[in-house]
């Protein structure tokens, strides 16, 4: 596989890659700018590259944005995406009571194992998983969706009554937006801003940015940080390595699994991964107190669905996130047409981008060392200075994603509001996984029923449907017996 | 008495010169915007890339033409955008027409297909009635006898949702054939396709792709414009099929109303000689996309048209009165 030619071609793109790389952890770790600015701002560049080129450049902006999410999430509490949102459950504990440097080892450790195992499920099995994929119809889908709010519910902390609470406003943001089925308006309060839905960006840098800030200034903002130069450091030895392999393992699947599977959106693997993990560690009490597993399962889970939502698209032309529809601008200003005719036709340059794409990965684990510890020197500047900074970057980059005054306000009104409800102990996780899930839950149900012609059998038809069905009849039926009994506990007692 | 005639000569030139602070002779004498009402990487935003590239060097003035991309609303919002710029020839926008046609009725915008002036059409994008390669159906008559003998079965996707363009022809479409198919709505086109692949829906409204080994294989082409690719030249369209409709959905270029008619006019000769630059026309060829030139005015006229189809379709569709 490795012959001159690739050598060659590869050490041609190594300064592309490299660009692609750092833009993206950039500017994924600056919360609101994101990948998609990333992406954005690079595709001028692309046109005038070639196609191998071009691509891995734009795919490495991508890979990178996945990891640099998270180095926020651990060192300021804000994740730089929506995707990294669950990092941060282990990973501040990690940091705070341990080491920032070990959280930020595990999340760049776990973003290196995901990205290769994304890498190498996309080129051995490409074909017979994106076959697999389209057998999922909306029924599974939805079965899906629900699955994952279900297990993501019984994350939280917070009492059972506050996290339905919050599960239930974030599916009320999510149906904001322009009905699919009916072309009619819902909740949009006649604002044309709202019609394709709240722009995702400016709620997270509202639920996370904004309010973090808002957190910083009301507790002491002239706080001296004491941070340790020596815990920055971001080696894991070879037994810590060991110790969470199986939660990579766990996190990278699902990623692959939910990227591969077109309109799911990659946003909710990093959540489902964290959930798996925990329910298959070895610790689960260490869960939300700093497990190394909480840090690598979600991040192997983000950068394995960069391979998962690639495979769909290179094996049958049908692109598996949003960031993966715009790379595809790229593959087709250089006229390469992706479906099952391109891996025939040109297996030369299916390999070139299969190898670049693993060298890109690689790459990556050396830029992060590199970028991650700089980062992390955020945490020795004073907070008088940092909350204005992550304030007016974060707002910068809601601008720049929408270009509409309207979602700085949206951002600002949601910070404010995430700030008052987080005082009172309610789970802002919840709200986010319920916003992003809404439209995929709520969408694939109505079409079910539209092309069963309104019969609920289609729930229970094939095989697959009928296990996801009773797997969720199971959870609901067990989480409302547990509650009852907790309940009935209380009022003895 | 001469010199008050002086004075009041003196004014007018200087009124003269407050009425028009624009030097066309140098236009643009400071960057143009082009809108895109989307997103970056698609194919509008990728043609107004290119094109804006190109044209300055048709225009006197040597600014850059930049693009602005103004995503979101359904893309309303970048045709507000425009709607609200100053019309002195520094704000257009390039986009496929389909939403100035039917947003107004909807009643939910702010502006109407009056409020704007066409500068030129340079394509019109080709939409058929495609199948799977491998589906039994092979043409045309095959599908309509199948359809009515079971009206209702055949489940289709458009590119667009509820209430657009493409979605509207189908209605037409329909109409005109006296059958009746099964319209399942997707968010974005890749959850159709992975929908038609799996074998969920049986077809689509779209642009096909065999002629690039993909799997959408037309039966008929709603618009006249066909991909340019040999492989289409026997399948019918609708038209010659005999019908009396012809769905159209082209992409230009629009100002806002009142923009002086000798910046539209520079501007419409310098993308009509930039549709002959080399740069341009394999920019079509990488799209397999013919160059479909439409003069200001015979834009104007097919919007209108397209509108009024777009209204008649609205209401029998429910969606307005």
């Amino acid at each position: 596989m490795f012959d001159v030619h690739t050598l060659y071609v590869l050490a041609g793109h190594l300064p592309a890659i490299f660009l692609g790389l750092f833009v993206g952890i950039f500017f994924g770790a600056l919360p609101g700018l994101g990948m998609i600015v990333g992406i954005t701002l690079l595709l001028p560049l692309s046109y005038n590259m070639d196609a191998v080129g071009a691509i891995l450049m734009l795919l490495a902006v991508y890979q990178g944005a996945e990891y640099g999410g998270s180095i926020s999430a651990i060192v300021l509490k804000i994740p730089g995406t929506a995707m990294a949102a669950p990092i941060m459950i282990d990973g501040v504990p990690m940091a705070e009571q341990y080491s920032p440097g070990k959280a930020l080892g595990y999340s760049l450790y776990g973003s290196t194992f995901g990205g290769l195992f994304g890498a190498i499920v996309l080129v051995l099995f490409a074909m017979p998983i994106a076959d697999l994929a389209l057998m999922l119809g909306d029924a599974e889908i939805f079965l899906l969706g629900l699955l994952g709010l279900i297990a993501v519910s019984g994350l939280a902390e917070a009492t059972l009554v506050k996290s339905v609470i919050a599960v239930v406003l974030g599916l009320l943001v999510g149906t904001i937006g322009i009905d699919l089925m009916t072309g009619l308006p819902r909740l949009t309060m006649g604002l044309p801003e709202l019609y394709d839905g709240p722009n995702l960006i400016a709620v997270v840098v509202g639920l996370f940015a904004i309010s973090e800030v808002l957190s910083m200034a009301a507790a002491q903002i002239n706080s001296p940080q004491t941070i340790d130069p020596k815990n920055m450091r971001t080696n894991l030895s070879l037994n810590e390595i060991k110790h969470t392999f199986r939660a990579m393992l766990t996190g990278s699947t699902v990623g692959v699994a939910t990227g591969v599977l077109p309109g799911v959106g990659s946003t909710i693997s990093s959540w489902i991964a964290y959930a798996a993990a925990k329910k298959l560690g070895r610790d689960q009490a260490m869960f939300g107190r700093g497990a190394p597993e909480g840090i690598v399962a979600p991040d192997a889970a983000n950068n394995a669905t960069v391979g998962g939502a690639l495979l769909p698209f290179l094996a049958l032309g049908i692109p598996g996130s949003a960031s993966i529809a715009i790379i595809a601008g790229a593959f087709v200003i250089h006229g390469v047409q992706p479906g099952p005719q391109l891996m025939r036709m040109d297996p030369q340059f299916i390999q070139d981008l299969f190898i670049g794409f693993i060298v890109t990965t690689i790459c990556m684990f050396f830029m992060g060392r590199f970028l991650t510890t700089l980062f992390a020197r955020a945490l020795t500047i004073p907070r008088s200075i940092l909350a204005p900074t992550i304030a007016a970057l974060s707002l910068c980059g809601v601008y720049v994603s929408s270009g509409n005054f309207f979602d700085l306000w949206l951002a600002f009104g949601l910070g404010v509001a995430t700030f008052l409800l987080r005082g009172l102990g309610y789970p802002i996780a919840n709200f986010i996984l319920a916003l992003i899930l809404a439209p995929i839950i709520e969408e694939s149900f109505r079409r079910a029923l539209t092309i069963s012609e309104g019969s609920y059998e289609i729930f229970i038809g094939t095989p697959t449907a009928l296990v996801l069905s009773l797997t969720a009849a199971g959870l609901i039926v067990g989480l409302t017996f547990k509650f009852i009994q907790k309940t009935a506990a209380q009022t003895r007692a | 008495m001469m010199r008050k005639f002086l004075s009041v000569g003196l004014i007018i030139v200087l009124l003269g010169c407050g009425e028009s602070p624009v030097d066309y002779n140098q236009y643009p004498a400071k960057p143009i915007s082009i809108i895109v009402p989307y997103g970056p990487g698609g194919t509008t935003d990728v043609f107004a890339r290119a094109f804006a590239k190109v044209v300055i060097d048709y225009l006197p003035g040597n600014a850059p033409i930049i693009v602005v991309n103004k995503p979101g609303g359904s893309s309303t919002i970048g045709i507000t955008a425009l709607r609200r710029a100053k019309n002195d020839g520094y704000t257009i926008a390039m986009l496929p027409t389909g939403v100035l046609e039917v947003q107004p009725h909807l009643q939910r915008v702010r502006w109407t297909l009056e409020d704007f002036r066409p500068i030129i059409g340079l394509l019109d994008i080709p939409a058929a009635i495609n199948v799977l390669n491998n589906d039994p159906l092979q043409n045309f008559e095959q599908w309509r006898d199948a359809t009515e003998k079971a009206p209702g079965t055949f489940m289709y996707s458009t590119s667009g949702g509820v209430g657009s363009s493409t979605h509207i022809a189908m209605q037409i479409v329909q109409e005109k054939l006296n059958i009746k198919l099964r319209w399942i709505p997707f968010e974005g086109e890749a959850a159709s396709r992975a929908a038609l692949l799996g074998g969920k829906i049986q077809g689509n409204f779209s642009i096909p792709n065999v002629h690039k080994g993909g799997e959408l294989r037309p039966l008929v082409f709603v618009t006249a414009s066909k991909p340019t690719s040999d492989l289409y030249a026997d399948t019918p369209t609708f038209v010659e099929l005999g019908f009396d409709y012809e769905a159209s959905f082209p992409m230009g270029v629009i100002a806002a109303k009142g923009t002086p008619p000798q910046v539209i006019n520079m501007l419409h000769d310098a993308f009509k000689s930039a549709m002959q630059d080399p740069q341009i026309e394999k920019l079509y060829q990488t799209y397999d996309l013919a160059p479909a030139y439409r003069s200001p005015d015979e834009l104007d006229l097919l919007l209108q048209r397209n509108s009024e189809l777009a209204r008649h379709s609205l209401v029998k569709l429910g969606m307005i009165r």
